[in-house]
């Protein structure tokens, strides 16, 4: 019984053990999130493969089950994970409480965390995805970035989020 | 297995019921319904599953027993509703994927200054930073007394979980 979710428990140990491991020796140097999720994804093939090499009987069953219960902890991980790093609002709530209890916690914060701080990352990160160019003091569409732009309108309209921001 | 196949039809419904709503309902606010919904729906695999497991397992192979079975089914919901709100957050309110669209909707590009006063249809940075102070209000996350804003003590817990990520993760 316990062969249905023990491979998908370990499985998620290794990949916290993997994303620690990364985020500490690749400081800096490359997008952490794209990784992980890359990571997340192989161990998951990994997890199936596993389990349907090792266990002779009800095979695909306990493939499946393991796989989601491994899916759903790793997810779980990714998001705490990427609100941690680039959440505006996890960001401002983390420096509010090393603030308190200082009236002038949010103030505070705001002023570490403007929005003008984390236009120039995100306009970084465009540039070097490339998504975006510079020309002349201009920002630029590129090609490849109008494909996303045109892509994230449409889903806008289909999941009725509105303008958003 | 049965637990996953009707772990994946609850929610189905769950975010078919959400998409409909969206269309149908204008709202101020649209994460909180987001919530609800998904909330709603991880509720009703929870109360359904001991009525349909009896059922599918006719159709359906189950060896792992019907806690394994129920817990591995409340995975595949969490993994599928988890998946749909974090999906559904970037195509919402994602900060750089908002910059690509009002790039794409001007011809021969924008300046820095130009991007942070046209941000999100022309109300601006200082729109988006007020309009997540705002939902951090509403969430309870913050509260406003005597002019002041505080930390409440759930995100006191909260900021503190997520200080030690950062600090497990080298995040700072």
């Amino acid at each position: 019984m316990i062969s249905g979710v023990w491979y998908g428990g370990v499985a998620f140990l290794a990949f916290v053990g993997i994303a620690a491991l990364r985020t500490r020796m690749l400081r800096g140097r490359t997008a952490p999130v794209p990784h992980l999720l890359a990571a997340w994804l192989a161990i998951g093939c990994v997890v199936f493969a596993v389990v349907v090499s090792f266990e002779p009987r009800h095979t695909f069953t306990l493939a499946t089950t393991n796989l989601f219960v491994y899916l759903f902890l790793g997810e779980v991980l990714l998001f705490i994970y990427a609100a941690s790093l680039g959440s505006i609002s996890v960001r401002i709530l983390v420096t509010m409480r090393r603030f308190e209890p200082s009236p002038e916690a949010l103030d505070r914060s705001l002023a570490i965390h403007s929005p003008t701080a984390f236009l120039d990352v995100r306009l970084d990160s465009l540039m070097a995805w490339g998504m975006l160019r510079q020309r002349d003091g201009h920002y630029e569409i590129t090609p490849r970035g109008r494909v996303w732009a045109h892509g994230v309108s449409s889903l806008k309209r289909l999941l009725a989020v509105g303008r958003g921001g | 297995m049965s637990g996953i196949v009707f772990a994946l039809s609850v929610f189905i419904v769950g975010f078919l019921a959400h998409l409909v709503y969206s269309h149908l309902v204008v709202v101020e606010s649209k994460e909180p319904v987001l919530i609800r919904f998904m909330v709603a729906a991880s509720v009703a695999y929870a109360v359904a599953y001991p009525f349909a497991a009896p059922i599918l397992v006719r159709y359906i192979e189950s060896p792992v027993g019907a806690w394994v079975d129920f817990a591995s089914g409340l995975s595949a919901m969490g993994f599928f509703v988890l998946g749909y709100i974090e999906f559904w957050s970037l195509i919402e309110r994602s900060f750089s994927l908002r910059i690509l669209v009002d790039a794409a909707e001007v011809s021969g590009g924008l300046t820095r200054e130009e991007i942070s006063s046209s941000y999100s249809v022309g109300r601006g940075l200082d729109w988006m930073m007020k309009k997540r102070i705002d939902d951090l209000v509403g969430s309870r996350m913050l509260v406003k007394e005597h002019g002041d804003v505080r930390l409440t003590a759930g995100a006191r817990v909260i900021a503190r979980g997520f200080a030690a990520v950062q600090r497990a993760f080298a995040l700072e």
